[in-house]
């Protein structure tokens, strides 16, 4: 007997197969056809690290006016991931476990093009890639976006130079005791923090294959002050936060690490307020104004707890702008220009929420906005 | 603390030697073999220089004369980010059956409120299997970013071994903070 669900997908099948004339005739049926959509719909993009540890990360992207999201680049487990400031090519740092939990590894680095969410280059790592939450500095390229430096961690640390072009891996260079990548503004060079406080710069040279080394004198004290990996320009200034809200502005500009200035954000404010999450601060420049996500009766341990505040400091002026409400976010990143809008990761939601900055009003958030899918995100990155 | 500095720091020059030479494979595996002896991991802890007494104390799961070893906020887990192994097969210092022991830990200070001592808890991976159905606990006191590894939660510590997949964290009382 033909069992009556069998019966039907039978008559399914015949009927688009051989009965689309008759179709068209009766009813004016055009039949759709099936594709694959060549490009993402235009205009800016907004990034978000979706990282996965036992199956496939992914880089989502959402459009920067309503959040819609627009399809994403499909990575490797427990990426790090990096967009070219063009906004065109994004890499991701992958690590493949062959049987999801056990046995060999293979990690690459893979090259998109943003505009196709396609992979178009992959490039075999020599397998000692940091395996850890996803931060800015772990993966980040030389000025000219010839070299991409990807993190290690064995757990000692080192530093793998790729050339992007070649596709291949040019040398490791090791970087003992120290962690995070911040490329200089020109030429081949990057600093790292490391445990005594100091920073480390090593230049790669044009061909990436040298490693001049220069220590810094000490710029902080990872016992009393230690500071967050995440950081971002000011001017030519490499700006980092500690756990108790000290600003250190540093110069890389002589190939060795030297402080600017150093001031607080919490000092005058209510008591107990602290910055807290991952990829926690992010520079306007139009309007020289910092923002970090804060988070009250802050103790020991609280330095990942998500915001409860973004609060705004104008740099130059040395003086608090406006602390505006803004439940569960762990990561932010704020757009260039006079007018700038801010994105922000809510841990607790798994969205991405954005927020109309006004200038008018002391740079006061105001939502406008989520996206949802984000998962276990903790980079967010906007594009041009 | 000036143990787990030592401990790093030899680390680290090792890794300066060997890892320059990149892509040859002999390099890292060479290296591991040696860090594995140096580094705080399930055939060493006999060795190192804790209280044997709270072993016996305090390992007994079930039992729990010092606070509910399920609660995330158990005193132990002062410094703890990944599913409780007590919760899925394991106890506070085995992993469950199957897994592999983390060649690598970061440590945390933890005070137990019972003698108000502060003792240095080795946070422990098990590798090699899905993730357990353990409770996910995420604290961080005394916890450093990457520059202090140590002391870094956010990472695999299932890094240095053969399997890598993360299936759950245990809490080993490893010494006295003070000795």
């Amino acid at each position: 007997m033909i069992k009556p669900k069998l019966l039907a997908a039978s008559a399914l099948c015949c009927a688009t197969m051989l009965t689309f004339p008759l179709m068209a005739q009766e009813a004016e049926f055009v039949p759709e056809t099936f594709s694959v959509k060549e490009a993402i719909e235009p205009g800016p993009n907004i990034f978000v690290g979706k990282q996965e540890w036992g199956g496939a990360s992914s880089i989502e992207v959402y459009s920067a006016d309503d959040l819609t999201n627009k399809g994403n680049m499909t990575a490797g487990g427990i990426i790090q991931l990096l967009v070219a400031p063009d906004g065109k090519t994004a890499y991701a740092q992958s690590t493949f476990m062959k049987r999801y939990t056990y046995g060999p590894i293979e990690q690459v680095l893979n090259v998109y093009d943003v505009n196709t969410l396609s992979i178009t280059k992959e490039i075999l790592l020599p397998g000692k890639a940091a395996m850890v939450a996803a931060y800015e500095p772990l993966l980040a390229q030389s000025a000219d976006g010839k070299f991409v430096y990807v993190q290690n961690a064995t757990p000692a640390t080192s530093v793998t130079v790729v050339d992007v072009a070649a596709g291949s891996v040019v040398q490791e260079v090791a970087t003992p005791g120290c962690w995070g990548i911040y490329p200089s503004l020109e030429g081949h060079s990057f600093s790292s923090i490391c445990g005594d406080g100091t920073f480390a710069s090593f230049d790669v040279g044009t061909d990436g294959a040298a490693a001049e080394k220069t220590i810094s004198e000490k710029i902080f004290d990872a016992d009393t002050d230690p500071i967050f990996i995440a950081s971002d320009r000011i001017g030519s200034d490499l700006a980092f936060i500690s756990y108790n809200g000290n600003v250190y502005l540093l110069s890389d500009t002589t190939g060795t690490i030297t402080s600017t200035d150093k001031f607080s954000i919490t000092e005058g404010q209510p008591e107990g307020w602290a910055p807290g999450g991952y990829n926690l601060l992010s520079y306007n420049d139009a309007n020289g104004v910092l923002f970090v996500t804060m988070h009250a009766e802050a103790y020991d341990g609280s330095h990942k707890n998500a915001s409860e505040e973004i609060w705004a400091y104008d740099v130059a002026g040395r003086k608090a702008l406006y602390q505006s409400p803004a439940h569960g976010l762990i990561s932010i990143k704020v757009t260039d220009g006079e007018t700038p809008v801010l994105f922000g990761l809510n841990e607790e939601e798994g969205t991405v929420v954005r927020y109309a900055v006004d200038p008018d009003a002391r740079f006061a958030l105001k939502e406008t906005g989520s996206g949802d899918g984000t998962g276990f995100a903790t980079v967010v990155v906007a594009g041009p | 603390m000036a143990m787990i500095d030592t401990i790093f720091e030899w680390l680290d020059r090792g890794a300066e030697k060997s890892s320059r030479r990149i892509a040859q494979g002999t390099g890292r595996r060479s290296f591991l073999t040696k860090a594995g002896a140096a580094m705080l991991g399930g055939s060493l802890l006999p060795m190192l220089p804790f209280d044997r007494n709270f072993g016996q104390a305090f390992a007994q799961e079930g039992a729990s004369p010092d606070g509910d070893q399920t609660s995330c906020d158990y005193w132990r887990y002062c410094a703890l980010d990944g599913n409780l192994c007590n919760e899925c097969g394991g106890t506070l210092n085995q992993c469950p059956p199957g897994s592999e022991a983390s060649k690598v830990s970061w440590v945390g200070t933890c005070r137990n409120p019972n003698d108000e001592k502060d003792y240095l808890v080795s946070y422990n991976d098990c590798c090699g299997k899905a993730t357990c159905a353990g409770s996910f606990c995420f604290t961080s006191e005394g916890e450093r970013p990457g520059y202090r590894m140590g002391l870094y939660n956010d990472i695999n510590w299932c890094m240095a071994n053969d399997s890598k997949g993360y299936h759950c964290t245990v809490a080993v009382l490893v010494g006295l903070a003070d000795a």
